[in-house]
């Protein structure tokens, strides 16, 4: 176990190679895409696989042996220095002032190898400034000691209880209410490129033969095997959640296969948002994330990274809304003033509109059209669940507001972190004394349409006055 | 409390601006009417659609850059930028100097017929706030006097 190294400075006179292990971490990330070419390769028939399998292998653990050579690390007092690269050499310094986490990944095949791979996050950069993808344990504790800068080692007793955790049936309960259907339909377009015409028409054919029984027991059971996958998935990642808080950090732990830990520094949190679908609203759950300042990435990194709590029950929500943003902004959120009765109006007319419209057409056209009568009921449902989504509410310390059917989101933001706000009014808002508030942050925002013009006023009076004095602390922009 | 009690901003935008939309706009709707009115006369029997068409876009020309001009304001208070602008479609905006991150000049080619420059706010948000023309005096004493006062708390 390293000893705590608040005094020393760890910092490295020359540069440092990783891991050998790194040419088996690498080797086993360039197999992935070319496992498709073997899977093509075993199908197509014998005598191919031969020539094939050592070539592959060959293309594989080359080019890894080559980056192991060449990729060399350099720890200083001020900063990280990476470089690699044969042909095409790179070189990258990153000031360590400006990191803001480091995660450490511990992936099966880090696993299999016994080494550790480190991500160093920087604000108002890429997601990941630089990582190193296979140090020793000893090495990955002593870099990511000394990269965060003599803060304290976590201490021999062990890690501080957590904050929360996720049950083997609440992973269940978050796999099964999410919402990836959208994968199913990713698979069966790729499924339909693969396939070669003529069996295309073949299927559909027999499709058609066998009736729409068929058809609609296929499509249940499609939906089933993707909640099932779905699940799955939802399991690996999530197993083994913890959630707790480490010097100013949250720290979140997770998976199964692959474990991960991940770090939002507290004073770099812009804003929380409870998200609650509905599927999980009426069991009583709900989600928690945060929007924090200086991460850019892909849509799915930010998506997975800024995830506190991806389940857990409402009050258990409410009591990290406490502890992060502390105990005013869970009231906020408690006392939200709901938009007024009239703020269903534009929808439910958008309803009566359509039922008109439907009738019409049902009588001029083609009588089938009444079928679309069915939504109408539909539609005022969405417009009296719109509105009782909404609610704003700003005082001394921070802003929240609540919109949304499908998913209901609130959002806490303190008072430091808001940038501007705005207060739109629309011709049909004008008629029925509405209005929108609409708040700025340093990342993301937050709008409510519809909310009562005379609540929506003073809140944008409440805040035009409160910015001014609640100012953003500068430091954590620079 | 209803809108009405709310005081909108000071200041108005250089009453150019308006000579400029109604440049932009008129030269836009010429284009779009002469192509038009030459489809029709090649192509439909009637003229009541390209009159129709005629008589909305001259309205629309006319009356949009004067309307959008009346309720376009801004105000440098002592602790914050405040914007409004919109008939139709009213938006209002206040932003603290401490927000602001830094301030631009923008001069198209047709601002700088009329000698005219846009003026245009960022917080770490991005742009919070805009100001459509400016004469450049103007315009250079506002970019000033918010730079000056930008991450600070007040003037």
């Amino acid at each position: 176990m390293p000893e705590p190294s608040a005094s020393s400075t760890s910092a490295d006179h020359e540069l440092r190679s990783l891991h050998p292990a790194a040419i088996g971490v690498w080797t086993a990330d360039g197999l992935r895409p070319l496992s498709l070419l073997v899977l093509v390769s075993l199908t197509s028939g014998g005598p191919g696989l031969g020539l094939l399998l050592p070539g592959i292998v060959a293309l594989s653990v080359v080019p890894a042996v080559v980056r192991y050579a060449r990729f060399r690390y350099r720890l200083s007092a001020q900063t990280l220095h990476v470089e690699g690269g044969l042909f095409f050499r790179w070189r990258r310094d990153v000031p360590l002032v400006r990191v803001q986490s480091v995660g450490v990944v511990r992936k099966l095949r880090h696993r299999m190898l016994g080494v550790v791979e480190l991500r160093i996050e920087a604000v108002g950069g890429s997601s990941t400034e630089a990582s190193l993808p296979a140090l020793s344990p000893g090495e990955a504790e002593r870099v990511r000691t000394a990269v965060l800068q003599g803060r304290p080692v976590e201490p021999t007793t062990g890690p501080p209880p957590p904050l929360a955790t996720m049950s083997p049936r609440d992973l269940l309960v978050y796999g099964a209410t999410g919402g990836r259907v959208a994968v199913l339909a990713v698979i069966l377009a790729q499924a339909q490129e693969l396939v070669p015409a003529g069996a295309l028409e073949g299927i559909t054919e027999w499709f058609r033969g066998m009736g729409a029984l068929v058809v609609a027991a296929f499509v249940i059971g499609a939906l089933l095997v993707s909640i099932l996958l779905s699940l799955a998935g939802t399991v690996l990642a999530f197993w083994g959640f913890t959630l707790s808080r480490e010097d100013g950090r949250m720290v979140v732990r997770r998976g199964l296969l692959d474990e991960r830990r991940s770090e939002v520094p507290l004073h770099r949190v812009q804003a929380v948002r409870i998200e609650e679908n509905a599927l999980r609203r009426a069991l009583g759950f709900a989600s928690l994330r945060v929007i924090v300042a200086g991460q850019r990435g892909s849509e799915t990194e930010l998506e997975r990274a800024s995830v506190l709590l991806p389940i857990g029950r409402r009050a258990d929500v409410l009591e990290l809304v406490t502890e992060v943003l502390g105990a005013e902004a869970r009231d906020a959120v408690e006392g939200l003033r709901p938009a007024p009765a009239r703020a269903a109006a534009p929808a439910l007319a958008a309803a009566g509109i359509l039922a008109v419209a439907t009738v019409l057409i049902a009588f001029l056209v083609h009588p089938l059209a009444a079928l679309a009568l069915l939504l109408v009921p539909v539609a005022g449902a969405w417009a009296v669940a719109s509105r009782r989504a909404k609610g704003s509410r700003v005082d001394r310390r921070h802003a929240a507001l609540r919109a949304g059917v499908l998913v209901r989101t609130t959002t806490v933001a303190p008072v430091p972190n808001v940038q501007s706000v705005q207060l739109r009014i629309g011709p049909l808002q004008r008629a029925l004394d509405l209005a929108t508030v609409h708040l700025d942050l340093a990342k993301g925002h937050a709008t409510v349409r519809g909310l009562g013009s005379a609540g929506a006023w003073s809140d944008f009076v409440g805040l035009g006055r409160l910015l001014p004095d609640e100012a953003t602390p500068r430091a954590y922009f620079k | 409390m209803s809108s009405a009690s709310l005081q909108l901003p000071a200041n108005r935008p250089d009453p150019r601006v308006r000579t400029k939309w109604w440049t932009e706009s008129g030269a836009v709707a010429l284009i779009v009417l002469v192509a038009l009115w030459v489809a029709s006369v090649l192509a439909l029997p009637s003229p009541a659609l390209p009159a129709v068409v005629t008589l909305l876009l001259v309205t629309v020309v006319v009356v949009g850059p004067h309307l959008s001009y009346r309720r376009w304001r801004y105000e440098v208070r002592e602790r914050d930028l405040f914007v409004s602008k919109g008939f139709l479609f009213f938006k209002t905006t206040l932003i603290p100097f401490d927000r602001i991150q830094y301030v631009e000049n923008h001069q198209g080619p047709v601002d700088r017929i009329f000698g005219l420059t846009q003026l245009a706010v960022y917080t770490a948000g991005g742009r919070a706030g805009r100001i459509p023309g400016l004469g450049i005096p103007e315009a250079e004493r506002v970019r000033e006097e918010l730079s000056r006062v930008a991450g600070t708390i007040s003037v």
